[in-house]
């Protein structure tokens, strides 16, 4: 999978790259508008993440170049701007998603990894972590074949976990995954336990691994065994 | 007070003054100039008589005189000659009457006299009533003439003046990006056009640039801010951290989120305040009540709250995004400061909203709840923010919140 970051601060990009390398992603990073714009004429990529403030020009504009060269492409606008009006322009230029900064990379990495699922996968849309498979599309949950029922909150909890398998998580990236900003200044991590343990449950009920590790002071990791 | 009815008041005073004035000199000069005339005359027929006397040798009678009352004394020698004034008692008419006399001598073969004519003077009283009739109507007429022409004028000349006061008060600072007004002759008004519209373009830009400012602002605390959380986030993925370090790792993670959330919340606030919201569009408030509702179930089962809805369908014109942050933020205050067990009611109508949840009495004085970073527990990890943007977003749309609590019960109501 190869994603383009459109990102001045080389800090963030590094943080950036770094994790989703991690994921198994091969990075390439630009720094300004024209290296950006340049690029996206050029080559393609299975997800462009693209600042709108950049150097020498406005993110924006780049979208609208790639958009029309490839009318397909995914993309992630990552702005600062927590503008609607930026958020409405960018999306009406085929942005697949937008994200505000400061964002948790596990955030970004679930979103990218929807982008690219959306996108590439039209028609049937399967995640498979050894026994545990989800169906994006109907949201139906199997274990050893069995379907499983869970919530709303559990099944995005879960989607969250399998992207960012192996990952420390942090109490706080959950619960803005899960509730977003509504919850904001709100104490949420304890129906966050209880959510998590209702989860841990219901798949080792079906016979299932416990998966879900407590990272102490921390979060969770959901890990590969 | 009207310019037009102070400058008519103005005008009125200062008529009446220089009619009474004018009035009084008027009278005194018509009495002089009468009297002057009546001494003219009087000499005239001083030597009328003489010359009567002297071809007829004998007293005349009234008739060469003109109607002017003539009386001889007889005299021993010469008296003095002189002009005079003399006022009698009319019982008739009663009234005084005037006279101008005139004394000198008249010398017959046998006999001297003393002659006095008696001129009748314009009586005093007539003058004063004929002139101050005339002035009266003089007077009337010009204040008539006076306050018809300057009302008219007025409308003509303040024309332009109230044009631009129109195009004031419709001026949007949001909407629109100069004011432009209509071109005048008039020298002072054209003035006041020019000074209002640099104003106004300043006004304009100023406003810009303040926008600008906080989207840079913006801008450019949230880069750093994503990256110190960005490489926390990487730095607890390393494998052998000690527990120390992990508390300290985490301890930095907390502030940064905390600084991140309070940036955005000063933001949105300095955003409303910029009036960068004005959009508004009809935000259905029971829908969006039952929305949010929905969306804190969670919490609320957590905190085994009740809730009782009494909602009946108000619509108000507002930016979709406030009125989301409006409700959130009420709702959110009111579970979050909640007792386990409590109970939640909200009830809408058209003229208001009122939120009322149980709690445990505040700490600080109910006047600091709307204020920032005022908090009931200082100890809390909220910002203390929530109910300063539900201020704020009321102020906004003119909206008037207060908080009251009895009986265990905190009630927050918005009037509309």
């Amino acid at each position: 999978m190869k994603v383009l970051l459109i990102e001045d601060e080389k800090q963030l990009a590094d943080s950036i790259v770094s994790y989703l390398e991690g994921e198994g992603y091969n990075c390439e990073i630009a720094t300004d508008f024209n290296s950006a714009d340049d690029k996206v004429q050029v080559y393609d990529y299975d997800c462009v993440l693209l600042d709108i403030t950049l150097p020498g020009g406005n993110g924006l504009d780049v979208l609208y170049h790639l958009k029309k060269r490839k009318p397909d492409a995914s993309v992630i606008i990552i702005s600062a701007k927590n503008s609607v009006d930026d958020k409405i322009r960018g999306l009406d230029l085929g942005a697949d998603d937008y994200i505000v900064k400061p964002f948790h990379l596990s955030e970004l990495n679930a979103r990218l990894k929807s982008v690219i699922r959306r996108r590439n996968f039209a028609g049937s849309n399967e995640i498979v972590f050894n026994e545990i498979k989800v169906d994006t599309n109907s949201m139906i949950v199997t274990i050893k074949g069995e379907p499983v029922v869970l919530t709303k909150k559990e099944y995005d909890l879960l989607l969250f976990f399998m992207s960012n398998s192996n990952r420390v998580i942090t109490r706080e990236s959950i619960a803005e995954h899960l509730w977003g900003e509504e919850m904001d200044g709100i104490d949420s991590f304890d129906f966050i336990y209880s959510h998590i343990k209702n989860l841990r449950k219901k798949i080792m009920e079906k016979g299932g691994a416990d998966y879900i590790q407590t990272v102490y002071g921390m979060g969770y990791k959901f890990i590969k065994k | 007070m009207k310019l037009l009815t102070r400058t008519n008041i103005y005008f009125l005073i200062l008529t009446l003054l220089v009619f009474s004035l004018g009035g009084e000199v008027f009278y005194k000069r018509l009495h002089a100039i009468n009297k002057a005339d009546a001494d003219e005359r009087l000499e005239q027929e001083k030597e009328r008589v003489l010359n009567y006397v002297k071809t007829n040798q004998a007293l005349p009678y009234n008739t060469v005189l003109l109607g002017d009352s003539v009386a001889f004394l007889p005299v021993n020698g010469t008296k003095e000659e002189k002009i005079g004034h003399f006022k009698t008692y009319n019982k008739l008419e009663k009234e005084y009457e005037s006279y101008q006399t005139i004394t000198f001598n008249v010398a017959l073969a046998n006999q001297a006299y003393q002659a006095i004519i008696y001129r009748p003077l314009l009586e005093s009283d007539d003058l004063t009533a004929g002139i101050a009739e005339a002035i009266a109507i003089i007077a009337c007429c010009l204040i008539i003439v006076l306050l018809v022409s300057n009302f008219v004028i007025s409308k003509i000349v303040w024309l332009p003046f109230y044009k631009t006061l129109e195009k004031i008060k419709l001026f949007d600072l949001i909407k629109e990006n100069r004011i432009e007004f209509d071109k005048t002759n008039t020298m002072e008004f054209k003035a006041l056009n020019d000074v209002l519209e640099s104003m106004t373009t300043k006004i304009v830009s100023d406003y810009g640039s303040l926008k600008k400012f906080t989207e840079n602002a913006s801008h450019e605390l949230q880069t750093p801010l994503a990256i110190i959380q960005t490489k926390l986030e990487l730095l607890i993925q390393s494998e052998n951290l000690s527990e120390k370090q992990i508390e300290d790792i985490k301890a930095v993670y907390d502030s940064a989120g905390r600084l991140s959330r309070l940036n955005q919340a000063l933001l949105l606030l300095a955003k409303i305040e910029n009036k960068q919201f004005a959009k508004t569009q009809l935000v259905e408030v029971n829908e969006l009540i039952e929305r949010k509702i929905e969306a804190f179930d969670e919490l609320l089962k957590h905190k085994n709250i009740s809730v009782e809805k009494h909602l009946s369908p108000v619509s108000l014109m507002m930016h979709p995004a406030l009125a989301d942050m409006l409700i959130n933020n009420l709702i959110g205050n009111a579970i979050k400061h909640n007792i386990n067990g409590g109970r939640l009611t909200i009830r809408l109508t058209e003229k208001r909203l009122s939120i009322e949840n149980t709690g445990n009495p505040l700490t600080t004085s109910p006047e600091d709840l709307f204020q920032r970073f005022r908090k009931n527990n200082n100890a809390s990890d909220s910002l203390g923010l929530g109910l300063a943007i539900v201020k704020e977003i009321c102020s906004e749309y003119l909206f008037q919140v207060d908080y009251k609590y009895a009986d265990g019960i905190h009630i927050i109501s918005v009037r509309f």
